[in-house]
């Protein structure tokens, strides 16, 4: 799957709402398993917002190794790398330690209704 | 002054200003950035070395990028590169984005520019009229006696977000801190009784550092200024792109 950027968001790549637009683009393909190309090409503004929607929910649930393999992602600016790469460092603290709470939580729970018997 | 003058409005308490009293060059001052004709006063704006003073209600990416890329950065005809330009309109971004999804203020955001020619700088303030900094964290973290410079310090922390829509978040004012850094720029922020601020110019070890502290004079909502240095030689962004993969 191609997904043309500044067709979905215009030049500016900067919100919330544009990044989530994208991840719902992208998110069917990636789970079927498919590689999606996103192509930035036309967009001259990229900013932690959109990247947040965009990307870093994706670490929610792929792995790096499995988003290296199946997005490539082509066109983007200088700045726009830093500031996607700085957002994935943080996506993946913060969804790890999701994940982790996650499973506490749900073994505390067993827990208390095995106490509970 | 905008900004107050909109909060008291809005109140039902609009202010007089008595124009007459102001001396010719602060009233020129006024002029060339628009402060006169924002509250329907004579006075023909210039386009110099002052971008707009402006109040925004909703955080709108078109105009706002427009505001900040032909007005702000675009007066002077300042030269910089695509890249430096991108990466000072990226991080302004950012503080709106902020000022926007933290303040829930009821007027909006008042921002106005500044560009210093012989400096080679660029300033920018963004207010807003909101609950501020402090008061958003210490609600967020059920903390009521934590001070206003600890707030601060924990908002500025990489991956701290009082957002709760389940998105990672938090990057914005660390993004900020970092073009700071390469860029050799000053951030002031202040909100409620406490300031941050980061000045590149101080000496080595310092200069790395975001100084907290309590002001003397409290402020309900949020200022936050910064200083740009418009030369490429102060942007090295480019040079730490990495050749790593990508997630």
């Amino acid at each position: 799957m191609n997904v043309q950027i500044h067709s979905l968001t215009g030049p500016n790549c900067i919100t919330l709402e544009d990044g989530q637009i994208v991840y719902e683009t992208i998110l069917p393909e990636l789970k079927a398993g498919n590689r999606v190309e996103l192509d930035f090409k036309g967009v001259k503004l990229f900013a932690s917002p959109f990247f947040n929607a965009a990307i870093g929910q994706l670490y929610r649930d792929f792995s790096s190794d499995e988003l290296n393999r199946l997005l490539d992602m082509r066109g983007l600016t200088a700045n726009g790398e830093i500031v996607l790469r700085k957002v994935g460092e943080n996506a993946k603290v913060y969804y790890s330690s999701a994940k982790a709470k996650s499973v506490i939580e749900s073994v505390v729970d067993s827990q208390e209704s095995e106490d509970s018997r | 002054m905008g900004g107050l003058a909109k909060v008291l409005e809005a109140d039902d308490r609009p202010p007089v200003f008595q124009w007459h009293t102001m001396r010719s060059e602060v009233a020129a001052s006024l002029a060339n950035n628009g402060f006169l004709r924002f509250f329907g006063q004579p006075g023909k704006r210039s386009k110099g070395t002052a971008a707009e003073f402006r109040q925004d209600t909703l955080l709108e990416k078109e105009p706002l990028v427009a505001y900040l890329v032909q007005d702000w950065i675009g007066m002077g005809r300042i030269k910089l590169s695509a890249a430096l330009k991108e990466a000072i309109v990226s991080t302004a971004w950012e503080i709106y984005a902020n000022a926007f999804e933290h303040s829930q203020s009821g007027v909006g955001v008042f921002s106005c520019g500044q560009h210093y020619p012989r400096k080679h700088l660029l300033e920018l303030t963004v207010v807003d009229f909101g609950c501020g900094i402090p008061d958003k964290v210490r609600t967020f973290l059920k903390r009521p006696a934590m001070s206003g410079a600890e707030a601060l310090q924990w908002a500025f922390r990489r991956g701290t977000t009082t957002s709760q829509i389940g998105i990672a978040r938090g990057m914005g004012l660390d993004l900020l801190r970092e073009f700071v850094r390469v860029n050799r720029g000053q951030v002031s922020i202040f909100s409620h009784d406490a300031y941050a601020i980061i000045d590149s110019r101080l000496p080595q070890r310092k200069n790395r550092e975001v100084i907290y502290g309590k002001s003397d004079v409290s402020f309900s909502g949020t200022i936050a200024n910064i200083v740009f240095r418009c030369t490429p030689h102060y942007y090295s962004f480019a040079s730490e792109v990495s050749s790593r993969p990508l997630f």
